[in-house]
């Protein structure tokens, strides 16, 4: 009996405390009509302490909208995706071409064409028209495009002049290239071990897919159900990207480089030529003490053709609040948005008016040549879509490795994963 | 006689009722965190999801995919070798140092705290300064290597024969304070008169050893042995921080390989399926490990 009569007590106080916290935080809710926005995104400190600003004039200009920033530096597809599954997606996210698809796929953006279209503060003549392909999925415009990601030569203007190579020319052909590769890669006290090599090696598929298109090759073919890097021109592209390391040397193994990233061995005057994008240009232009310029990437049987991928504002399709999450893309989006992203170098801007101004083409900072990545466009190639996209590029990683390392041709490495690849395609 | 029983009955109620409440937190816990999680991802090992799109029953798909797949058996011949050499190198080790150790000798302090120092430090911090040592180019190890004349030294994580014993040699290390602190105190329990007694009887030192310490010590080395078994085919962290499976999948391990299964490609059901063998392994482990006691495991 006593028990009984302490337990109802204990149950009691709980209730009333659980009711009271209740209506307490209900309380704090309920006081006026501001709308709260969650915009996810990525980015190093700098990229957000540009976004900050932005973000606070945009909720000066509307007093009733509040903008939430979950700012998620590392693995963040793997928590938006977790986000995503619990139903409690950001309003607005920034995502970029390659993980878009599985999101596109699942229903969990809208297409923004018809906003785009009707929307009088901006409209698809200011985008480069290669961008907003690259943010649609099936025809439905999947996010507006912040940025185009695709990649170019940088190279050591001091090593060029210090070893008498003359500097990459416009149109350069695989020849040029490993030439000056090759005579670029000095191994300056004689110990057998190679002290500048002339061309950084990276296995991501954005370092090699160029090497595939340049000379006619492929990953998937026209309508992206079937595997193509295993035709001649593809796996032949790769193995000479391969060679470039394994068989003429001139480029750095696992091994060599060790810890250090390209970008830290570029920096550290050990890489003539680095092959990057847009990104490493703020801290070129502060750490680097040597002149430096950029190429464009050397021309195949193809042409000069590197890919084209990219990031934007897209939104989620079951937000509550569509009209102030429209808002804030719109504003995001605007010329003035844009130009504060592109003004340190760290973007080549999807915008045109941003990308053809003195914002992104100055004289007077590094890269001399900026407008190379502006000329490239046209030319590139959006990376192809795939739900299975980190899945298919493991295999591909897995397959390929022991061509990166030298023991095993690019064909038949190749071959082996076909079925599995056009598997995942299906 | 009624009286009494009422009594009892009303004390015996009162008390498994406290009971109840001061294990009902720990309960909780355990329902909602770990019972739900194993019977919710038992069925979510029968299904397609990739947590956006809807799961699709899928039977007992996963796990015959699984079991055809080669990767799957490299993986687990990978973790066997791994936690094998873990197992056996955390026990050793730590057994003559806490042998050692538990002598009188100058500065023990210190050297008990040196031993255990890579315990308290954190793994990423560990696994950072790690991979810097076994650096080809700039690491001290291979300095050290061809400063007493190794010419070729290997290439550590960078050489698919040789990161798995890079793996291994940094998990022994952080193990080995830990293991060493649980046979000192298993030390500390054997009585001083068996020595005493073995003393009289004229027994050298490794006599005592081998006749009174160990044998005396085997329960100890039994929990350890069950806790680095257990531990070993869990590692993850090292893999995650250090190598991510490469050079050429040489240190994939299989809670890795789950891992990126479940977060990399969103394949869960797959993911959990691995789970759900990862285990049976481990139970199956731990029924032999309990069935071999009897035959080696003193005075239970």
């Amino acid at each position: 009996m006593v028990c009984g009569m302490k337990l109802k007590t204990i149950t009691r106080y709980i209730i009333a405390l659980t009711l009271s916290l209740c209506l307490i935080t209900a309380g704090c809710k309920k006081n006026n009509n501001t709308i709260t926005i969650k915009y996810s995104t990525w980015g190093s400190e700098t990229e957000i302490n540009i976004l900050k600003p932005i973000i606070k004039e945009f909720e000066k200009n509307n007093p009733n909208i509040k903008v939430d920033i979950i700012h998620i530096p590392q693995n963040y597809f793997q928590k938006l995706h977790m986000l995503v599954a619990a139903n409690l997606a950001p309003d607005v996210m920034f995502i970029n071409n390659l993980n878009m698809p599985v999101y596109a796929s699942g229903n969990i953006l809208s297409d923004l064409n018809y906003s785009l279209s009707n929307s009088s503060k901006i409209s698809h003549k200011d985008f480069f028209p290669q961008s907003l392909k690259t943010m649609s999925y099936n025809k439905n415009l999947m996010a507006i495009p912040r940025d185009i990601s695709n990649i170019v030569i940088y190279y050591n203007k001091d090593l060029f002049n210090k070893y008498n190579v003359e500097y990459p020319q416009e149109n350069w052909n695989f020849e040029e290239f490993l030439e000056k590769a090759q005579q670029l890669t000095i191994d300056i006290n004689n110990d057998k071990k190679i002290d500048i090599f002339g061309i950084s090696f990276e296995t991501n598929a954005i370092f090699f897919l160029p090497f595939v298109w340049s000379q006619g090759g492929n990953l998937f073919d026209k309508k992206n159900q079937h595997f193509a890097l295993t035709e001649k021109n593809s796996c032949t592209a790769l193995q000479f990207y391969t060679d470039l390391r394994n068989k003429y040397k001139v480029a750095p193994t696992a091994a060599e480089a060790g810890n250090s990233t390209m970008a830290q061995m570029f920096m550290q005057q050990k890489l003539a030529m680095f092959i990057s994008g847009r990104w490493s240009v703020p801290r070129f232009r502060t750490d680097l003490d040597f002149e430096w310029d950029i190429a464009s990437f050397p021309s195949g049987k193809a042409g000069s053709i590197v890919g084209i991928d990219g990031s934007g504002w897209s939104m989620y399709s079951k937000t509550k609040h569509p009209k102030e999450s429209w808002m804030l893309i719109e504003y995001l989006a605007s010329n003035k948005s844009i130009a504060e992203f592109s003004k340190t170098g760290l973007i080549v801007p999807s915008r045109k008016d941003v990308a053809f101004s003195e914002n992104f083409i100055n004289k007077d900072l590094p890269p001399e040549h900026a407008e190379i990545f502006l000329t490239i466009i046209d030319n590139g190639k959006p990376t192809p879509k795939t739900e299975r996209w980190n899945e298919v590029i493991d295999l591909i990683n897995i397959a390929m490795e022991p061509v990166w390392n030298g023991k095993q041709k690019s064909c038949p490495a190749l071959q082996s994963i076909k079925s599995s690849v056009n598997e995942l395609l299906e | 006689m009624n009286y009494l029983n009422n009594i009892r009955n009303k004390l015996f109620l009162k008390e498994s009722f406290w009971a109840a409440i001061m294990i009902l937190p720990a309960l909780v816990g355990t329902f909602f965190f770990i019972i739900i999680p194993v019977i919710g991802s038992f069925t979510i090992s029968l299904t397609r999801w990739n947590l956006i799109s809807s799961p699709k029953f899928v039977g007992l798909d996963n796990y015959i995919k699984l079991l055809s797949d080669q990767l799957f058996y490299d993986v687990l011949i990978t973790t066997f070798i791994y936690a094998i050499s873990v197992v056996i190198f955390s026990i050793a080790i730590p057994l003559i140092l806490a042998v050692a150790l538990n002598e009188k000798i100058k500065c023990l302090t210190a050297f008990r705290t040196a031993y255990f120092l890579p315990v308290i430090t954190p793994m990423i911090v560990a696994a950072i300064v790690w991979s810097w040592i076994f650096d080809p180019n700039n690491g001290i190890l291979n300095f050290m290597l061809t400063q007493i004349g190794i010419n070729s030294p290997p290439l550590w994580l960078f050489d698919d024969k040789w990161s798995l014993i890079a793996i291994i040699i940094v998990s022994v290390w952080k193990n080995i304070g830990y293991n060493m602190v649980i046979f000192l105190a298993g030390l500390q329990g054997i009585p001083e008169s068996l020595y005493e007694a073995a003393k009289i009887d004229g027994a050298n030192t490794i006599k005592k050893l081998w006749h009174i310490t160990i044998p005396m010590l085997t329960p100890t080395i039994f929990f350890v042995c069950i806790m680095s078994t257990i531990s070993a085919f869990q590692v993850f962290d090292l893999i995650y921080l250090m190598t991510e499976g490469g050079p050429e999948n040489s240190t994939m391990v299989i809670v890795y390989w789950l891992f990126k299964n479940a977060f990399e490609f969103f394949k869960l059901g797959y993911a959990s399926s691995i789970a759900y063998v990862l285990f049976v392994i481990i139970l199956i482990l731990t029924l032999i490990q309990w069935k071999l006691r009897k035959k080696w495991v003193m005075f239970e």
